[in-house]
């Protein structure tokens, strides 16, 4: 090997050592608790403030050390950084599981190890887990089609915008709520063929379509917020802002100021992350305790309109 | 007549020993150990060490049956990826064929029995693979454009064969192919995916180094015209590569469906960047022309350790995605400068 090569080398193995070395060794104090917080994804402000709540109450305690994964929306990954984080030695796991259904063998790995599983936002399926909180999606889901249906008198168009892929439960539930409802009415329902990806230009996209399908629409639900803000614009844009409102899912800073101002994004049904996370980290807290806990917790959902708006408005909120 | 049966005999001969000398530079290619080489064994061991010192849960049965276990599909899929990259090529639709066979596999169970369920997801990969493989080959496509749309039209029809969310996996399937080998003793932490994944890279090995059509594989990547002169079919050879590859995603979706338990649609999302990533580690060269079996265990390995490793010593998933991008462009930029 001469000197050159030998220097690249060297430059290489120092790269990587200057990341790893400022991650101290983990101190293994006996009074020290350990959680796991494994996350299928971050790549949506919903997840990170998920993510962000736990951290913080993990903050607060001097002994608490928090493992943070991110399967970047990976299933294989998340049942890898599961063992990842058993292996070392974990008291309790906080899951997130993104939009995915059930993670059989993620479930039994902690099963085995025999500590105790929170899962947030959630619900897996087909698998032992100690206790799950998050939002009830078809009861959001039918609060919004309720509302449809008053607003309308049961008469009149109504697109859905829905996230997708198909592979994603969250978005069916809703769907499948606002259905439930609308469907015992006159209200003819017309799905948007393509998936908006959960994004506001993905919304823009499809409701641009819709609008240039449909001459009359008269009311718009999203599968969740930002598609609804997204189709908003795409409104405005064609003119048509009087002529329909729009409901959406989750209760995001820019829909409650969309809903606070009076303008034609009329509702949303609530899933705070925030909450849901901060609820999740005194769960397992509790059950560390000793504390026999409830299985399943659904999370309250409002549905927030222009009467109730100010209660949830938080300006400093991530999401 | 006879005459130009003749000339075709002399044809014949010189072909034949043209191809001995195709044959012959092809296995000087994978021979060579080039100092970058050793600079990954040594990163490989710095590593290895480096987490021994600081992660006292690193040397354990469970982590190492861990590692072992979750680099399955990606050994798997480098592993096809290898010889496609040989010889000049590239498949981008491998993460679609590893939904694919998951879906195929997971959702046939139901109605008929395992093998054959199994047996049906592997002849669908490989029917996606000689596709590639005849729109390369036959029709002269960029590979690169080919697997693009394939990648996007595989995934496609994955969710349209798939009509819910998220199939489960028979439990026996599971306990088969997602269990451990057993039988007491530390064969209890070795996984039945992981032997199979490990058998694949000798058989690799054997077929690049002690065989014709190997040793043809490796040429056409470092001069695919030679090889055409020197008499070797260089068609059926790329379109073999193809199927190969597919093939191996195949199995890797199924062993994958059967580690989780359950298969959905978008699994394997964005697996073949990592593949790629592992057999440029292990000194593969884009655009074909170098790279063995044994180098891309080894980088499938090292960026299997490296997940590993970050992940127990707790660095963000950001900081593990810019660690893993510098060792990649690292790998690239230091064999450029060997070339």
């Amino acid at each position: 090997m001469n000197p050159k090569k030998l220097l690249s080398l060297l430059i290489m193995v120092t790269v990587l050592l200057a990341v790893a070395v400022p991650m101290q060794v983990i101190a293994q104090d006996d009074n020290t608790l350990r959680i796991g917080m494994v996350n299928l994804t971050q790549s949506a402000p919903y997840f990170i403030g998920m993510s962000r709540a736990v951290e913080e109450e993990a903050a607060v305690y001097e002994n608490i050390e928090l493992i943070i994964t991110d399967a970047n929306g990976d299933i294989a990954k998340l049942t890898s950084d599961v063992e990842d984080v058993l292996a070392q030695d974990v008291d309790g796991i906080i899951i997130s599981a993104g939009w995915i259904e059930a993670a059989p063998a993620a479930l039994d790995a902690i099963q085995q190890a025999g500590v105790p599983v929170v899962l947030v936002d959630r619900l897996l399926k087909d698998g032992e887990y100690t206790s799950w909180i998050g939002p009830d999606n078809f009861t959001i889901g039918v609060q919004d089609g309720e509302y449809i249906v008053e607003r309308l008198g049961g008469e009149g168009l109504l697109v859905v915008l829905r996230g997708g892929p198909a592979d994603n439960t969250i978005g069916l539930d809703r769907t499948n709520g606002v259905l439930s409802i609308v469907e015992a009415s006159n209200i003819e329902v017309v799905m948007a063929p393509d998936f908006g990806n959960w994004s506001e230009d993905g919304g823009f996209t499809l409701m641009e379509d819709m609008l240039a399908q449909h001459d009359q629409i008269d009311a718009v639900f999203c599968e969740n917020d930002s598609m609804c803000l997204g189709a908003q614009k795409a409104i405005e844009d064609a003119g048509r802002s009087d002529e329909m409102f729009l409901v959406g899912v989750d209760g995001q800073k820019e829909a409650l100021v969309a809903i606070m101002e009076g303008t034609n994004y009329a509702a949303t049904g609530l899933n705070n992350s925030d909450q849901i996370g901060r609820a999740a980290f005194h769960r397992l807290m509790a059950i560390l305790a000793g504390a026999t806990a409830p299985k399943d917790t659904a999370f309250p959902s409002p549905r927030i309109t222009i009467d109730n708006v100010i209660k949830y408005y938080n300006p400093d909120s991530v999401f | 007549m006879e005459i130009s049966s003749k000339t075709d005999d002399v044809k014949v001969e010189h072909r034949s020993s043209l191809r001995e000398t195709v044959v012959e530079s092809g296995r000087a290619f994978t021979r060579r150990i080039r100092w970058i080489d050793i600079g990954f064994i040594v990163l490989f061991v710095v590593l290895l060490i480096y987490t021994a010192l600081t992660s006292e849960n690193f040397f354990t049965e469970r982590n190492i049956s861990n590692i072992l276990r979750q680099n399955v599909p990606n050994g798997l899929i480098s592993l096809g990826m290898l010889f496609v990259i040989l010889t000049g090529g590239i498949d981008l639709s491998v993460g679609s064929v590893v939904a694919l066979a998951a879906i195929l596999t997971a959702g046939l169970q139901a109605d008929t029995s395992i093998p054959v369920a199994i047996a049906v997801a592997l002849g669908a990969s490989a029917a996606c693979g000689l596709f590639n493989g005849i729109m390369v080959a036959r029709f002269k496509l960029e590979p690169f454009i080919v697997t693009l749309a394939t990648m996007g039209a595989i995934r496609g029809g994955v969710f349209v064969i798939s009509d819910t969310p998220q199939m489960p996996a028979d439990p026996a399937f599971r306990r088969i192919l997602g269990g451990f080998v057993g039988g007491g003793g530390w064969l209890d932490s070795l996984a039945v995916a992981a032997v199979i994944m490990l058998a694949c890279f000798p058989l690799a090995w054997i077929f690049l180094n002690r065989t014709t059509t190997g040793r043809a594989v490796v040429a056409i990547g470092g001069n695919k015209e030679a090889v055409r002169l020197a008499g070797i079919n260089v068609e059926s050879k790329i379109i073999l590569v193809y199927v190969l590859s597919a093939f191996l995603s195949g199995m890797a979706g199924i062993l994958l469906a059967a580690r989780l338990g359950i298969s959905q649609p978008s699994l394997g999302s964005a697996y073949e960047l990592d593949a790629i990533a592992a057999v440029v580690i292990g000194g593969g060269v884009m655009g074909g022309g170098g790279g063995g079996a044994l180098g891309t265990l080894g980088g499938v390995f090292t960026l299997g350790l490296i997940n590993n490793l970050l992940n127990l010593q707790n660095v963000q998933s950001y900081y593990q995605q810019i660690v893993k991008g510098a060792i990649i462009l690292f790998a690239v930029l230091a064999r450029r400068k060997q070339r």
